[in-house]
C-alpha cells in the first residue's frame, strides 16, 4: 500500500462506477441535498438493520459495529458528495453494505486507519486500499485543523461547504444567508489567503 | 508569490486532477522552473486536504452524537412504564382545546409581531465612535453622524453615501450608512454595505457586521437567511455576537 500522492484526491474515496441501470432512489437525493436533518434521516433509517446484520453475521461486537457503521456511512455520504454516484445497479442500501463489508474487511486485519481508497474500475464487492499519510503530511494537517477553529465564521465554514461538502457556491451563499453568490466567492479567496498566511506562520515558527 | 484567485482554481483543478494531460505538464514544468510556485501548490494541497480532514472529522463527531441519541431514545422505550388505558374522549378533547388555542394564537398573535419585537429587543445601532472620539474634524462627517445618532437616517444617508465614496474613507462609514439603509428598509443596499464590509475587514468590525447582517435579514421578514446568518456566529466560538446570536435563535421564530 502505497502512500497516496498529494495530486491523487480524486481517488481517495473513488467510488465504484457501473455501467448499465441509473437508478436513483430517494435516499441518493437526500443526501445530495446535504441538509443535515435529511442526512440524519438516512443515517438513523439504516442503523437498526445494520447494526443487527452486522453482528449477527460477523460477530461483531456492538462498540465496533457501530463505529464500522459510522465510517461506512462516512464514506457513503463523501462518495455522494463527490458526485460518484450517479448510477448504480444496485440501491443505494446495498451500495453502502458493500462499502461496510469492504471497511470491515480492513477492520478485522486491523489495518483500519483513517483514510481509505477505492481503486479505480472497482465492482461494488472489491476492496479498499488503506491509504497511509505521512507523519509530516498528518501533522501538517493537524494544524491546519486547529487553524480553522481558530480562523472564525464565516471562513470556517465557507471552506467546509466548499472543500468537504463539496457544495455549489449558490448552495453556500444560500446557507450562509447571502445573497451575492459573488459575495462568498470573494470571501473563500480571502479565507484562503488568509488560512495560508497562518500556516506559514506556524510552519517558521516549528 | 502574490496568489491570485485564477491561481488558486488552477491549483485546485490540479490537486482534483481535474486538468486534462497538457495542462497538467504545463503545470508541473511551471512548479520545477519556479520554486515559490511549487511551494505555493505544496502548501495549498496541505491546506485543501486539512480542510477535509476536519470535515470528516467533524461529520464523525456528528454520527456519534446521532448513534448516542439514538441509543439514549432506544433505552427510554426499553424502561417505559406500561401506557395508562387510552381514553379516547379525553385526549379527543384536549386535541380540540389545543387546536382552538393554536388558531387564536395564530390570529391573536401575528409572526409580524413575534419578528418586530425580536428585532427591537436586539438591535442597538453601531455606536458612533468617530464623534464620540473627536477623530474628525470634518464637518460633513460629524452632520451625517449627527442625523445618525439622532435616528434621522433618511436624511443622513446621501451625506454619509457621499463621504463614504471618497477615497480612504473610514471603513465605519459603510457600517453606518448599511444600518441607515436597513432601517429605512432599503434592505437591498443594507445588504451590499454589510457584505462590503465583511469582505474587507476583520476583527470586531466583520463582527458586527455579521451580526447586524442576520438583523437586517430579520427585519425584512427573511427568516431563512435570518437563521443561516445567526447559525454561523454561533458556530464561531471567538465571535463576541455568538451568545446573542444564540439567544435570538432560541425564539420561537426560528424553531
Amino acid at each position: 500500500m502505497g502512500k497516496i500522492p498529494k495530486t491523487s484526491h480524486n481517488f481517495k474515496y473513488q467510488a465504484i462506477k457501473s455501467i448499465n441501470t441509473i437508478q436513483k432512489t430517494p435516499d441518493i437525493e437526500l443526501l445530495k441535498k446535504g441538509e443535515e436533518a435529511d442526512i440524519k434521516k438516512v443515517y438513523l433509517s439504516y442503523r437498526p438493520k445494520f447494526l443487527q446484520w452486522i453482528q449477527n453475521t460477523y460477530q461483531v461486537d456492538f462498540n465496533d459495529a457501530e463505529d464500522i457503521f459510522q465510517k461506512s456511512f462516512l464514506l457513503l455520504y463523501q462518495n455522494v458528495r463527490m458526485g460518484k454516484i450517479e448510477e448504480l445497479q444496485s440501491s443505494l442500501e446495498t451500495y453502502f453494505y458493500g462499502i461496510a463489508k469492504n471497511v470491515l474487511r480492513d477492520y478485522k486485519n486491523q489495518k483500519y486507519k483513517r483514510f481509505f481508497i477505492f481503486s479505480e474500475n472497482q465492482n461494488e464487492d472489491q476492496s479498499i486500499n488503506l491509504i497511509e499519510k505521512t507523519e509530516s503530511e498528518k501533522h501538517r494537517s493537524e494544524i491546519i485543523r486547529k487553524l480553522l477553529t481558530q480562523i472564525g465564521e464565516p471562513c470556517r465554514s465557507i471552506l467546509k461547504f466548499y472543500y468537504f461538502d463539496k457544495f455549489s457556491m449558490e448552495s453556500i451563499a444560500n446557507r450562509l444567508g447571502y445573497k451575492n453568490q459573488s459575495v462568498i466567492t470573494k470571501k473563500k479567496y480571502q479565507c484562503i489567503l488568509k488560512l495560508r498566511s497562518l500556516f506559514q506562520e506556524q510552519n517558521i515558527n516549528l | 508569490m502574490e496568489l491570485s484567485q485564477e491561481d488558486i482554481l488552477q491549483i485546485e483543478k490540479y490537486w482534483k486532477k481535474e486538468l486534462d494531460e497538457k495542462a497538467i505538464q504545463s503545470f508541473e514544468e511551471r512548479m520545477l522552473s519556479d520554486k515559490n510556485f511549487a511551494n505555493t501548490v505544496d502548501d495549498l494541497q496541505t491546506i485543501f486536504s486539512g480542510i477535509e480532514d476536519y470535515g470528516e472529522e467533524e461529520m464523525m463527531q456528528k454520527l456519534q452524537t446521532w448513534s448516542e441519541e439514538e441509543r439514549q431514545f432506544e433505552k427510554k422505550k426499553e424502561t417505559k412504564p406500561v401506557v395508562k388505558q387510552f381514553n379516547l374522549v379525553r385526549w379527543v378533547s384536549a386535541f380540540a382545546a389545543i387546536g382552538l388555542i393554536a388558531l387564536a394564537a395564530l390570529f391573536l398573535l401575528p409572526k409580524t409581531d413575534a419578528d418586530e419585537a425580536l428585532y427591537a429587543s436586539h438591535f442597538e445601532p453601531y455606536p458612533d465612535l468617530i464623534s464620540q472620539r473627536g477623530e474628525v474634524e470634518k464637518s460633513q462627517i460629524l452632520n451625517g453622524l449627527r442625523l445618525y445618532n439622532e435616528g434621522n437616517y433618511k436624511a443622513a444617508i446621501p451625506i454619509l453615501q457621499s463621504e463614504n465614496n471618497k477615497a480612504n474613507a473610514d471603513p465605519r462609514l459603510s457600517m453606518y450608512l448599511a444600518i441607515s439603509y436597513s432601517q429605512v428598509g432599503d434592505h437591498k443596499n443594507a445588504q451590499h454595505y454589510f457584505d462590503k464590509i465583511i469582505l474587507s475587514e476583520s476583527g470586531n468590525l466583520e463582527y458586527t457586521a455579521h451580526w447586524h447582517k442576520g438583523l437586517d435579514h430579520l427585519k425584512a421578514k427573511d427568516y431563512k437567511n435570518a437563521k443561516a446568518v445567526f447559525h454561523s456566529i454561533t458556530q464561531d466560538s471567538q465571535n463576541p455576537f455568538k451568545q446573542k446570536a444564540e439567544t435570538i435563535l432560541s425564539d420561537q421564530l426560528f424553531q
